[in-house]
């Protein structure tokens, strides 16, 4: 019975090897390399991604993971080595309330970019795997759900320096708004120089849309979002300004689609900016105001790369990076990160705002992770 | 005998005592009302009104909120005092007048989004009239056009949808 057992295996072994020899197709897009393919989640509701060494560099990629059937949502469990080994578990971060990947939480449509941080262990064997989780409304894992993947990697391998594309697109009637455009125009100069520090230039392009009735990346619109991103057909960050975010309250100032964002064209790839709520009860901007601006315009790109907060408000949950210290009270937390461009709050008194351009090394060893940054 | 008690040690350490007794009490006093509101009006991510109400009695909130709407930096933080002033306006007579104050404000039309934007909350009649003012003001400003007529589209009540013009935009203004 025993020995009987053990030809089956193997034969099963060589079956899932035989089904996974050339299973990803590939093309050029923005200048990298892009690979795609589906994946069928297993009676456990999970499906794992192998990713062979031999058609992906291992240096930086960012997988886009989706149900193709639009109903289940999707979530990256953890990242394993080609002996199933986890390199790293991302619940097991949730468990101390650290967040170090969106890509945790289950969404129609989900980000992981690898590596995230230079705290992540070198891949040493021939393949890396994304073990992916789907999703029903009930929010129970799902079989047989189809999965799409897209990957997109890069063999940048300098993480210490490098360039960012930021595309300032002006949606709708505000394209024709001077004052806006130019204090938007100032703010994306002004970002340069919060980016300066760590080497990372910002690559400034600016554009038009016709359509202004925008609501959040992720959160309507579908159609109208893929179509605006994939008529920027470049490696940059989509940052698209309105007067005011459709659908949400007036007083949001900005939203990236997700932590870390996407690239490919999608409903969620990139970041809604809100003029009016910028600009304040006089709709127009002042120099602090444009200050500010850009560090809000840097602190939404940030998560598009994929920092969180330090700290959240509540003052519970943190990021996961070593270097950005665990507070848990207002004035601890003002005092060690306040300065920080991640940090949730402008701190502002009579005599204007703090300067909130501070990017820790493990901050700046994420970013220069991403796979957009070249 | 004052200028020998002032420099002996004694009295230095009294001294010290009381300071630190001073100092104590206001670290166990914490931030002011005022200070608590304008850090939750400061937050990057809309903090919902809500968060702004828990702080402590309505009417302590209501009067941190219209001394907030002054607030120059950030400029987000009067706009979200607007917004929750506009919710506490459907009981309370202060905010409302605040916020038929802020809705006529000539250099400050910003306001009328953050109004509108609550405005459902607010009885018919007074949804009505901020409706109205900020048809108004969007005649004027053109940050205003498109978005007033918008809102005003999306109110539960239809007398105030009534009034949103059948363009997307209104007005001609600057």
């Amino acid at each position: 019975m025993f020995r009987s057992l053990v030809p089956l295996c193997a034969l099963a072994a060589s079956a899932v090897s035989l089904c996974s020899c050339n299973p990803w197709d590939g093309e050029e897009q923005l200048g990298l390399r892009h690979q795609f393919r589906t994946i069928t989640t297993g009676g456990d509701g999970y499906a794992t991604a192998r990713l062979p060494r031999e058609e992906f560099s291992f240096t930086k990629f960012l997988l886009a993971a989706r149900a193709t059937d639009g109903e289940h949502t999707v979530y990256v469990d953890r990242v394993l080595d080609e002996e199933g080994t986890p390199l790293r578990r991302f619940l097991s971060d949730l468990e101390v309330n650290e967040w170090r990947t969106g890509a945790v939480a289950d969404q129609a449509l989900n980000h992981l970019n690898w590596p995230i941080s230079d705290a992540e262990p070198e891949i040493r064997g021939e393949e890396i795997r994304v073990m992916l989780g789907a999703v029903d409304a009930s929010r129970n894992l799902a079989p047989s759900v189809q999965l799409r993947l897209d990957v997109l990697q890069s063999d940048d391998s300098n993480f210490t320096s490098g360039t960012l594309g930021v595309n300032l697109i002006f949606a709708g009637d505000i394209a024709d708004d001077d004052e806006m455009v130019d204090a938007f125009e100032e703010a994306g100069e002004r970002l340069r120089a919060i980016f300066d520090p760590i080497e990372l230039e910002i690559e400034l392009s600016t554009s038009t849309w016709p359509e202004g009735t925008l609501p959040r990346p992720g959160f309507g619109a579908p159609q109208t979002w893929t179509d605006l991103t994939e008529s920027t057909d470049n490696l940059a960050i989509d940052v698209v300004v309105v007067y005011e975010i459709a659908g949400a309250s007036s007083d949001i100032l900005g939203a990236a689609g997700s932590i870390p964002g996407g690239l490919l064209s999608s409903e969620k790839s990139g970041i809604i900016l809100s003029a009016t709520a910028n600009a304040g009860p006089d709709l127009r901007f002042s120099d602090p105001e444009i200050d500010l601006l850009a560090a809000t315009l840097g602190h939404e790109l940030g998560h598009m790369v994929g920092l969180f907060h330090p700290v959240e408000l509540s003052y519970d949950r943190w990021d996961a990076l070593e270097d950005t210290p665990r507070c848990t009270s207002a004035s601890t937390c003002q005092n060690l990160l306040g300065s920080n461009l991640m940090y949730p709050a402008a701190l502002c008194s009579v005599n204007g705002c703090l300067t909130q351009h501070d990017i820790t090394p493990n901050q700046a060893s994420l970013i220069h992770r991403y796979t957009g940054v070249y | 005998m004052r200028t020998v008690l002032r420099s002996s040690p004694l009295a230095k350490g009294l001294l010290a005592l009381l300071a630190l007794a001073a100092s104590s009490v206001a670290f166990a006093q914490g931030p002011s009302m005022q200070e608590r509101v304008d850090g939750v009006l400061s937050e990057r991510e809309d903090p919902g009104c809500d968060k702004l109400f828990a702080l402590g009695a309505r009417g302590l909130v209501r009067d941190a909120l219209i001394a907030a709407v002054q607030t120059e930096l950030p400029p987000w933080a009067p706009l979200r005092a607007a917004s929750c002033l506009t919710e506490l306006a459907v009981h309370d007579e202060q905010a409302w007048e605040t916020v038929q104050d802020l809705l006529q404000r000539p250099d400050q039309p910003g306001f009328v989004l953050a109004i509108l934007d609550r405005a459902h909350a607010l009885p018919v009649e007074r949804a009505e009239l901020v409706a109205q003012h900020s048809l108004e003001r969007a005649q004027q400003v053109r940050a205003l056009q498109r978005t007033v007529p918008t809102r005003l589209k999306a109110s539960p009540y239809p007398s105030v949808r009534a009034l949103a013009p059948d363009g997307k935009a209104v007005g001609n203004g600057d």
